[in-house]
Protein backbone atom coordinates (compact mmCIF):
# COMPACT_ATOMS: atom_id res chain seq x y z
CA UNK A 1 0.00 0.00 0.00
CA UNK A 2 2.84 2.33 0.61
CA UNK A 3 4.02 2.16 -2.84
CA UNK A 4 0.51 3.42 -3.61
CA UNK A 5 1.04 6.40 -1.60
CA UNK A 6 4.20 7.21 -2.82
CA UNK A 7 4.76 6.29 -6.35
CA UNK A 8 2.79 9.26 -8.04
CA UNK A 9 3.39 7.74 -11.94
CA UNK A 10 1.21 4.78 -10.45
CA UNK A 11 -1.50 6.39 -9.48
CA UNK A 12 -1.65 8.73 -12.69
CA UNK A 13 -1.88 5.64 -14.61
CA UNK A 14 -4.41 4.21 -12.27
CA UNK A 15 -6.59 7.24 -12.30
CA UNK A 16 -6.03 7.16 -16.56
CA UNK A 17 -7.37 3.47 -16.15
CA UNK A 18 -10.05 4.26 -14.11
CA UNK A 19 -11.37 7.00 -16.67
CA UNK A 20 -11.03 4.44 -19.56
CA UNK A 21 -12.93 1.99 -17.35
CA UNK A 22 -15.93 4.65 -16.42
CA UNK A 23 -16.10 5.33 -20.17
CA UNK A 24 -15.67 1.91 -21.33
CA UNK A 25 -18.78 0.58 -18.59
CA UNK A 26 -21.19 4.14 -19.92
CA UNK A 27 -20.24 2.92 -23.59
CA UNK A 28 -21.29 -0.61 -22.66
CA UNK A 29 -24.45 0.65 -21.03
CA UNK A 30 -25.29 2.81 -23.98
CA UNK A 31 -24.70 -0.87 -26.31
CA UNK A 32 -27.18 -2.45 -24.20
CA UNK A 33 -30.22 -0.12 -24.12
CA UNK A 34 -29.85 2.27 -27.05
CA UNK A 35 -28.00 -0.32 -29.26
CA UNK A 36 -25.56 -0.26 -31.93
CA UNK A 37 -26.84 2.79 -32.79
CA UNK A 38 -23.78 4.79 -31.01
CA UNK A 39 -21.08 2.70 -32.99
CA UNK A 40 -20.13 3.32 -36.16
CA UNK A 41 -21.02 -0.25 -36.94
CA UNK A 42 -23.01 -0.44 -40.38
CA UNK A 43 -24.64 -3.15 -43.23
CA UNK A 44 -21.37 -2.48 -45.00
CA UNK A 45 -19.24 -3.04 -41.96
CA UNK A 46 -20.75 -5.61 -39.74
CA UNK A 47 -17.84 -6.09 -37.92
CA UNK A 48 -15.59 -3.14 -36.05
CA UNK A 49 -12.38 -2.50 -34.99
CA UNK A 50 -13.87 -3.58 -31.48
CA UNK A 51 -14.26 -7.08 -33.16
CA UNK A 52 -10.36 -7.09 -34.31
CA UNK A 53 -8.78 -5.42 -31.16
CA UNK A 54 -10.53 -7.44 -28.97
CA UNK A 55 -10.31 -11.06 -30.62
CA UNK A 56 -6.74 -10.37 -31.95
CA UNK A 57 -5.08 -9.01 -28.29
CA UNK A 58 -7.11 -11.30 -26.31
CA UNK A 59 -6.57 -14.57 -27.76
CA UNK A 60 -2.68 -13.39 -28.52
CA UNK A 61 -2.05 -12.55 -24.86
CA UNK A 62 -3.89 -16.24 -24.12
CA UNK A 63 -1.60 -18.36 -26.57
CA UNK A 64 1.67 -17.22 -24.40
CA UNK A 65 -0.30 -18.89 -21.44
CA UNK A 66 -1.24 -22.11 -23.70
CA UNK A 67 2.57 -22.27 -25.30
CA UNK A 68 3.82 -21.43 -21.68
CA UNK A 69 1.67 -24.05 -20.03
CA UNK A 70 2.51 -26.72 -22.25
CA UNK A 71 6.48 -25.70 -21.63
CA UNK A 72 6.22 -25.88 -17.80
CA UNK A 73 3.54 -28.43 -17.29
CA UNK A 74 4.34 -30.91 -19.87
CA UNK A 75 7.50 -30.50 -20.83
CA UNK A 76 8.87 -29.94 -17.59
CA UNK A 77 11.11 -27.01 -18.42
CA UNK A 78 12.27 -25.94 -14.75
CA UNK A 79 13.28 -22.79 -15.90
CA UNK A 80 10.54 -21.34 -17.06
CA UNK A 81 8.29 -22.13 -13.89
CA UNK A 82 9.05 -18.59 -12.01
CA UNK A 83 6.96 -17.00 -14.64
CA UNK A 84 3.94 -19.19 -15.38
CA UNK A 85 1.84 -17.80 -12.95
CA UNK A 86 1.91 -14.06 -14.30
CA UNK A 87 1.31 -15.50 -17.29
CA UNK A 88 -1.26 -17.53 -16.38
CA UNK A 89 -2.92 -14.35 -15.38
CA UNK A 90 -2.59 -12.26 -18.25
CA UNK A 91 -3.92 -15.26 -20.50
CA UNK A 92 -6.89 -15.43 -17.97
CA UNK A 93 -7.29 -11.91 -18.33
CA UNK A 94 -7.03 -11.41 -21.79
CA UNK A 95 -9.85 -14.27 -22.47
CA UNK A 96 -12.37 -12.60 -19.92
CA UNK A 97 -12.01 -9.18 -21.91
CA UNK A 98 -12.51 -11.60 -25.45
CA UNK A 99 -15.67 -13.32 -23.65
CA UNK A 100 -16.97 -9.42 -22.17
CA UNK A 101 -15.91 -7.72 -25.43
CA UNK A 102 -17.69 -10.69 -27.29
CA UNK A 103 -21.09 -10.68 -24.86
CA UNK A 104 -21.43 -7.13 -26.23
CA UNK A 105 -20.50 -7.57 -29.66
CA UNK A 106 -23.10 -9.82 -30.44
CA UNK A 107 -26.70 -8.78 -30.91
CA UNK A 108 -28.30 -10.86 -28.76
CA UNK A 109 -26.07 -11.58 -25.82
CA UNK A 110 -28.66 -13.35 -23.64
CA UNK A 111 -27.85 -16.09 -26.31
CA UNK A 112 -24.40 -16.25 -25.96
CA UNK A 113 -25.16 -20.01 -24.98
CA UNK A 114 -27.00 -21.28 -27.96
CA UNK A 115 -24.07 -22.50 -29.76
CA UNK A 116 -23.75 -24.95 -26.95
CA UNK A 117 -27.03 -26.33 -27.63
CA UNK A 118 -26.82 -29.74 -29.55
CA UNK A 119 -29.82 -29.19 -31.57
CA UNK A 120 -28.55 -25.93 -32.66
CA UNK A 121 -24.77 -27.15 -33.71
CA UNK A 122 -23.45 -26.17 -36.42
CA UNK A 123 -20.11 -27.41 -36.97
CA UNK A 124 -19.56 -26.44 -40.99
CA UNK A 125 -18.86 -22.96 -38.97
CA UNK A 126 -15.49 -22.16 -38.89
CA UNK A 127 -16.88 -19.54 -35.75
CA UNK A 128 -18.37 -22.90 -34.15
CA UNK A 129 -14.88 -24.26 -33.75
CA UNK A 130 -14.24 -20.92 -32.38
CA UNK A 131 -16.27 -20.24 -30.24
CA UNK A 132 -15.64 -24.17 -28.77
CA UNK A 133 -12.07 -23.25 -28.66
CA UNK A 134 -12.90 -19.65 -26.04
CA UNK A 135 -15.61 -21.00 -24.23
CA UNK A 136 -13.31 -24.48 -23.35
CA UNK A 137 -10.06 -22.45 -22.72
CA UNK A 138 -11.86 -19.65 -20.70
CA UNK A 139 -13.16 -22.82 -18.32
CA UNK A 140 -9.31 -24.14 -18.79
CA UNK A 141 -8.02 -21.08 -17.91
CA UNK A 142 -10.15 -20.40 -14.88
CA UNK A 143 -9.09 -23.72 -13.34
CA UNK A 144 -5.54 -22.65 -13.80
CA UNK A 145 -6.16 -19.29 -12.28
CA UNK A 146 -8.39 -20.42 -9.65
CA UNK A 147 -5.38 -21.16 -7.06
CA UNK A 148 -4.60 -17.81 -7.11
CA UNK A 149 -7.99 -16.91 -5.56
CA UNK A 150 -8.17 -20.07 -3.55
CA UNK A 151 -4.96 -19.97 -1.62
CA UNK A 152 -2.24 -22.97 -0.99
CA UNK A 153 -4.53 -25.62 0.19
CA UNK A 154 -6.72 -25.52 -3.00
CA UNK A 155 -3.34 -25.58 -5.14
CA UNK A 156 -2.40 -28.91 -3.00
CA UNK A 157 -5.64 -30.40 -3.23
CA UNK A 158 -5.01 -30.05 -7.28
CA UNK A 159 -1.52 -30.91 -7.32
CA UNK A 160 -2.28 -34.14 -5.00
CA UNK A 161 -4.66 -34.85 -8.15
CA UNK A 162 -2.38 -34.41 -10.45
CA UNK A 163 0.83 -36.24 -9.29
CA UNK B 1 -37.72 -30.27 -56.76
CA UNK B 2 -36.00 -27.19 -55.75
CA UNK B 3 -37.80 -23.82 -56.36
CA UNK B 4 -36.35 -20.56 -57.99
CA UNK B 5 -37.54 -17.61 -59.83
CA UNK B 6 -36.10 -16.66 -63.23
CA UNK B 7 -35.34 -11.95 -63.56
CA UNK B 8 -35.85 -11.27 -67.25
CA UNK B 9 -34.04 -7.91 -66.86
CA UNK B 10 -35.21 -7.12 -70.54
CA UNK B 11 -38.83 -7.27 -69.30
CA UNK B 12 -38.42 -5.55 -66.63
CA UNK B 13 -40.18 -1.81 -66.68
CA UNK B 14 -38.42 -0.49 -63.24
CA UNK B 15 -42.38 -0.14 -61.76
CA UNK B 16 -40.97 -1.28 -58.29
CA UNK B 17 -44.05 -3.38 -58.07
CA UNK B 18 -42.28 -5.94 -56.33
CA UNK B 19 -40.47 -4.05 -54.18
CA UNK B 20 -43.62 -3.04 -52.67
CA UNK B 21 -45.43 -6.44 -52.70
CA UNK B 22 -42.47 -7.72 -50.58
CA UNK B 23 -43.01 -4.94 -47.90
CA UNK B 24 -46.38 -5.37 -47.56
CA UNK B 25 -46.28 -9.21 -47.62
CA UNK B 26 -44.08 -8.80 -44.50
CA UNK B 27 -45.16 -5.62 -43.15
CA UNK B 28 -41.68 -3.88 -43.75
CA UNK B 29 -41.99 0.05 -42.56
CA UNK B 30 -41.28 2.44 -45.13
CA UNK B 31 -38.06 4.12 -45.12
CA UNK B 32 -37.03 7.92 -45.30
CA UNK B 33 -34.55 8.38 -48.51
CA UNK B 34 -33.11 10.06 -50.77
CA UNK B 35 -33.03 9.54 -54.60
CA UNK B 36 -29.38 10.18 -55.07
CA UNK B 37 -27.07 9.75 -56.39
CA UNK B 38 -29.58 7.93 -58.98
CA UNK B 39 -33.01 6.84 -59.11
CA UNK B 40 -32.79 3.71 -57.13
CA UNK B 41 -34.36 4.12 -54.04
CA UNK B 42 -33.74 2.75 -51.15
CA UNK B 43 -30.07 3.04 -51.78
CA UNK B 44 -29.31 -0.41 -50.27
CA UNK B 45 -30.98 -3.29 -49.42
CA UNK B 46 -31.77 -2.75 -45.34
CA UNK B 47 -32.97 -5.03 -42.67
CA UNK B 48 -36.67 -3.11 -43.86
CA UNK B 49 -35.84 -3.86 -47.66
CA UNK B 50 -35.50 -7.33 -48.51
CA UNK B 51 -35.80 -6.46 -52.50
CA UNK B 52 -35.74 -3.39 -54.35
CA UNK B 53 -34.91 -2.33 -57.78
CA UNK B 54 -31.69 -0.97 -58.82
CA UNK B 55 -32.06 1.55 -61.56
CA UNK B 56 -28.89 1.27 -64.48
CA UNK B 57 -27.62 4.24 -66.51
CA UNK B 58 -25.60 2.90 -69.70
CA UNK B 59 -24.86 4.44 -72.42
CA UNK B 60 -27.23 4.18 -75.20
CA UNK B 61 -26.95 5.05 -79.47
CA UNK B 62 -26.34 8.33 -80.52
CA UNK B 63 -24.83 9.60 -77.48
CA UNK B 64 -28.56 8.73 -75.34
CA UNK B 65 -28.60 6.83 -72.66
CA UNK B 66 -30.94 3.73 -71.42
CA UNK B 67 -32.59 2.28 -68.76
CA UNK B 68 -31.63 -1.47 -67.19
CA UNK B 69 -33.90 -2.60 -64.01
CA UNK B 70 -31.92 -5.17 -61.72
CA UNK B 71 -34.87 -6.55 -59.12
CA UNK B 72 -32.14 -7.67 -55.96
CA UNK B 73 -32.79 -9.68 -53.13
CA UNK B 74 -30.95 -12.90 -51.68
CA UNK B 75 -30.11 -15.12 -54.11
CA UNK B 76 -30.79 -18.19 -52.68
CA UNK B 77 -27.63 -20.63 -52.77
CA UNK B 78 -27.90 -24.11 -53.34
CA UNK B 79 -24.70 -24.13 -51.22
CA UNK B 80 -25.15 -21.42 -49.33
CA UNK B 81 -22.05 -19.58 -47.56
CA UNK B 82 -23.81 -17.58 -44.87
CA UNK B 83 -25.61 -20.77 -43.80
CA UNK B 84 -22.24 -22.57 -43.69
CA UNK B 85 -20.99 -19.83 -42.01
CA UNK B 86 -23.87 -19.55 -38.60
CA UNK B 87 -22.72 -21.10 -35.84
CA UNK B 88 -25.95 -21.63 -34.79
CA UNK B 89 -27.69 -23.01 -38.03
CA UNK B 90 -30.13 -20.34 -38.02
CA UNK B 91 -29.60 -20.09 -41.70
CA UNK B 92 -30.56 -23.00 -43.76
CA UNK B 93 -31.40 -24.35 -47.52
CA UNK B 94 -34.24 -25.34 -47.12
CA UNK B 95 -35.39 -28.16 -49.54
CA UNK B 96 -38.19 -26.18 -51.15
CA UNK B 97 -35.44 -23.96 -53.04
CA UNK B 98 -35.47 -20.67 -50.57
CA UNK B 99 -32.82 -20.03 -48.04
CA UNK B 100 -34.70 -19.57 -44.74
CA UNK B 101 -33.76 -17.76 -41.33
CA UNK B 102 -34.76 -18.97 -38.13
CA UNK B 103 -34.38 -15.96 -35.65
CA UNK B 104 -35.23 -17.80 -32.67
CA UNK B 105 -31.89 -19.46 -32.70
CA UNK B 106 -29.64 -16.47 -33.80
CA UNK B 107 -26.98 -14.73 -32.23
CA UNK B 108 -26.49 -11.92 -34.00
CA UNK B 109 -22.84 -12.62 -34.16
CA UNK B 110 -23.01 -11.00 -37.99
CA UNK B 111 -20.71 -13.32 -39.73
CA UNK B 112 -23.06 -14.90 -42.27
CA UNK B 113 -23.12 -10.66 -43.31
CA UNK B 114 -19.63 -11.06 -43.53
CA UNK B 115 -19.81 -14.53 -45.08
CA UNK B 116 -22.46 -13.78 -48.03
CA UNK B 117 -20.61 -12.88 -51.72
CA UNK B 118 -23.50 -10.37 -52.72
CA UNK B 119 -24.04 -9.05 -49.25
CA UNK B 120 -27.28 -10.37 -48.66
CA UNK B 121 -27.72 -10.34 -44.84
CA UNK B 122 -28.55 -7.01 -42.98
CA UNK B 123 -28.83 -5.87 -39.43
CA UNK B 124 -31.59 -4.09 -38.08
CA UNK B 125 -29.51 -1.23 -36.49
CA UNK B 126 -31.89 0.49 -34.87
CA UNK B 127 -32.50 -1.88 -32.17
CA UNK B 128 -30.93 -2.81 -29.16
CA UNK B 129 -31.22 -7.04 -29.59
CA UNK B 130 -31.47 -6.75 -33.22
CA UNK B 131 -32.24 -9.91 -35.65
CA UNK B 132 -30.49 -10.42 -39.36
CA UNK B 133 -33.11 -10.14 -42.03
CA UNK B 134 -33.26 -10.75 -45.38
CA UNK B 135 -35.66 -12.16 -48.65
CA UNK B 136 -36.50 -15.57 -47.87
CA UNK B 137 -38.55 -16.10 -50.92
CA UNK B 138 -42.06 -16.18 -49.58
CA UNK B 139 -41.38 -19.76 -47.96
CA UNK B 140 -44.12 -19.87 -46.23
CA UNK B 141 -45.87 -19.40 -49.44
CA UNK B 142 -43.89 -21.25 -51.45
CA UNK B 143 -45.04 -24.61 -49.39
CA UNK B 144 -48.87 -23.64 -49.67
CA UNK B 145 -48.15 -23.91 -53.42
CA UNK B 146 -47.98 -20.32 -54.04
CA UNK B 147 -46.05 -17.65 -55.83
CA UNK B 148 -43.59 -15.10 -53.74
CA UNK B 149 -45.19 -11.79 -53.17
CA UNK B 150 -42.42 -10.41 -56.13
CA UNK B 151 -43.47 -13.03 -58.45
CA UNK B 152 -47.11 -12.63 -58.24
CA UNK B 153 -46.91 -8.80 -58.55
CA UNK B 154 -44.92 -8.56 -61.28
CA UNK B 155 -46.59 -6.91 -64.24
CA UNK B 156 -44.81 -8.18 -67.25
CA UNK B 157 -43.73 -11.41 -66.50
CA UNK B 158 -40.01 -10.65 -66.08
CA UNK B 159 -40.35 -12.28 -62.70
CA UNK B 160 -40.74 -15.93 -63.20
CA UNK B 161 -41.24 -18.63 -60.47
CA UNK B 162 -40.78 -22.51 -60.88
CA UNK B 163 -38.83 -25.68 -61.00
CA UNK B 164 -35.22 -24.69 -61.42
CA UNK B 165 -34.07 -26.76 -64.29
CA UNK B 166 -37.92 -25.79 -65.99
CA UNK B 167 -36.64 -22.07 -65.72
CA UNK B 168 -33.12 -22.81 -66.60
CA UNK B 169 -34.32 -24.22 -69.87
CA UNK B 170 -37.11 -21.36 -70.04
CA UNK B 171 -33.43 -19.27 -69.52
CA UNK B 172 -31.72 -21.22 -72.68
CA UNK B 173 -34.23 -21.18 -75.04
CA UNK B 174 -35.56 -16.95 -74.71
CA UNK B 175 -31.08 -16.93 -74.65
CA UNK B 176 -31.64 -19.17 -78.32
CA UNK B 177 -34.48 -16.74 -79.55
CA UNK B 178 -31.78 -13.98 -79.63
CA UNK B 179 -31.17 -10.81 -78.31
CA UNK B 180 -29.77 -11.81 -75.17
CA UNK B 181 -26.13 -12.50 -73.63
CA UNK B 182 -25.27 -16.01 -73.30
CA UNK B 183 -25.14 -16.11 -69.62
CA UNK B 184 -27.50 -17.17 -67.17
CA UNK B 185 -26.17 -15.15 -64.06
CA UNK B 186 -26.78 -17.80 -61.44
CA UNK B 187 -26.32 -20.95 -63.08
CA UNK B 188 -23.07 -21.17 -61.63
CA UNK B 189 -22.40 -18.40 -59.94
CA UNK B 190 -21.20 -19.28 -56.15
CA UNK B 191 -21.91 -22.73 -56.89
CA UNK B 192 -25.43 -22.15 -58.88
CA UNK B 193 -28.49 -20.05 -56.45
CA UNK B 194 -32.21 -20.44 -56.80
CA UNK B 195 -32.40 -16.68 -58.58
CA UNK B 196 -31.45 -16.82 -62.02
CA UNK B 197 -31.20 -13.43 -64.06
CA UNK B 198 -30.85 -13.24 -68.31
CA UNK B 199 -30.18 -9.66 -69.34
CA UNK B 200 -29.53 -8.35 -73.02
CA UNK B 201 -26.83 -6.38 -71.52
CA UNK B 202 -23.43 -7.40 -69.85
CA UNK B 203 -24.25 -8.35 -65.95
CA UNK B 204 -20.51 -6.90 -65.38
CA UNK B 205 -22.14 -3.47 -66.65
CA UNK B 206 -25.29 -3.55 -64.46
CA UNK B 207 -22.87 -4.37 -61.49
CA UNK B 208 -23.26 -7.63 -60.84
CA UNK B 209 -20.40 -8.65 -58.49
CA UNK B 210 -18.12 -11.32 -60.03
CA UNK B 211 -18.09 -13.94 -57.54
CA UNK B 212 -16.38 -17.97 -57.73
CA UNK B 213 -17.99 -20.77 -59.72
CA UNK B 214 -17.15 -22.66 -56.61
CA UNK B 215 -19.33 -23.08 -54.27
CA UNK B 216 -18.35 -21.02 -51.25
CA UNK B 217 -18.62 -23.61 -48.36
CA UNK B 218 -15.83 -25.59 -50.05
CA UNK B 219 -13.51 -23.05 -48.82
CA UNK B 220 -13.95 -24.39 -45.17
CA UNK B 221 -15.38 -27.98 -45.62
CA UNK B 222 -11.95 -29.36 -45.92
CA UNK B 223 -10.03 -28.52 -43.18
CA UNK B 224 -13.43 -27.96 -40.84
CA UNK B 225 -13.39 -31.90 -41.61
CA UNK B 226 -10.64 -32.66 -39.78
CA UNK B 227 -11.45 -30.72 -36.73
CA UNK B 228 -13.31 -34.20 -35.15
CA UNK B 229 -10.32 -36.33 -35.73
CA UNK B 230 -7.70 -33.52 -35.01
CA UNK B 231 -9.04 -32.60 -31.29
CA UNK B 232 -9.11 -35.58 -29.79
CA UNK B 233 -5.41 -36.73 -31.25
CA UNK B 234 -4.07 -34.02 -30.08
CA UNK B 235 -5.46 -34.44 -26.78
CA UNK B 236 -4.13 -38.08 -27.09
CA UNK B 237 -0.53 -36.60 -27.61
CA UNK B 238 -0.54 -34.02 -25.10
CA UNK B 239 -1.94 -36.48 -22.17
CA UNK B 240 0.46 -39.07 -23.41
CA UNK B 241 3.42 -36.24 -23.28
CA UNK B 242 1.99 -34.95 -19.93
CA UNK B 243 2.57 -39.37 -18.88
CA UNK B 244 5.42 -39.76 -20.03
CA UNK B 245 6.68 -36.18 -18.15
CA UNK B 246 5.41 -37.30 -15.14
CA UNK B 247 6.95 -40.84 -15.17
CA UNK B 248 10.47 -39.42 -16.04
CA UNK B 249 10.25 -37.33 -13.45
CA UNK B 250 8.85 -39.92 -10.79
CA UNK B 251 12.24 -42.22 -12.43
CA UNK B 252 14.17 -39.67 -11.31
CA UNK B 253 13.10 -38.80 -8.07
CA UNK B 254 13.87 -42.17 -7.48
CA UNK B 255 17.20 -42.55 -8.54
CA UNK B 256 18.50 -39.47 -6.45
CA UNK B 257 16.77 -41.11 -3.42
CA UNK B 258 18.83 -44.35 -4.27
CA UNK B 259 22.33 -42.49 -4.77
CA UNK B 260 21.43 -40.40 -1.70
CA UNK B 261 21.05 -43.83 0.61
Amino acid sequence: MQSLKTSKPFAAWVTALLAVIVVGAYAAYLRMTVGFKVTALSDYYPWGLWTGFDVLSGVALASGAFTLALVVYLLRVERFKPIIRPTILTGFLGYLMVVLGLIFDIAQPERWWHPLYPLFWQPRSVLFEVYWCVFLYTIVLTIEFSPALFGKAWMELGSQHLA
Amino acid sequence: MTKALLIDIKRCIGCRSCQVACKRWYGLPGEKTSLSPSWTNPPTMTAYTWSRVRFVELDGENGDFKWRFVKEQCMHCLDPACASACFVGALHKTEEGPVDYDYTRCVGCRYCMIACPFGVPKLQWDRSRPYIQKCVMCVERVREGMKPACASACPTGAIMFGEREELLKEARKRIAQGGYVNHIYGEKEAGGTSVLYISDVPFEKLGFPKVSEQPYPKLTAASLEKIPFVVPALAAGLVALWLYSERREKIQALKEKGGGK
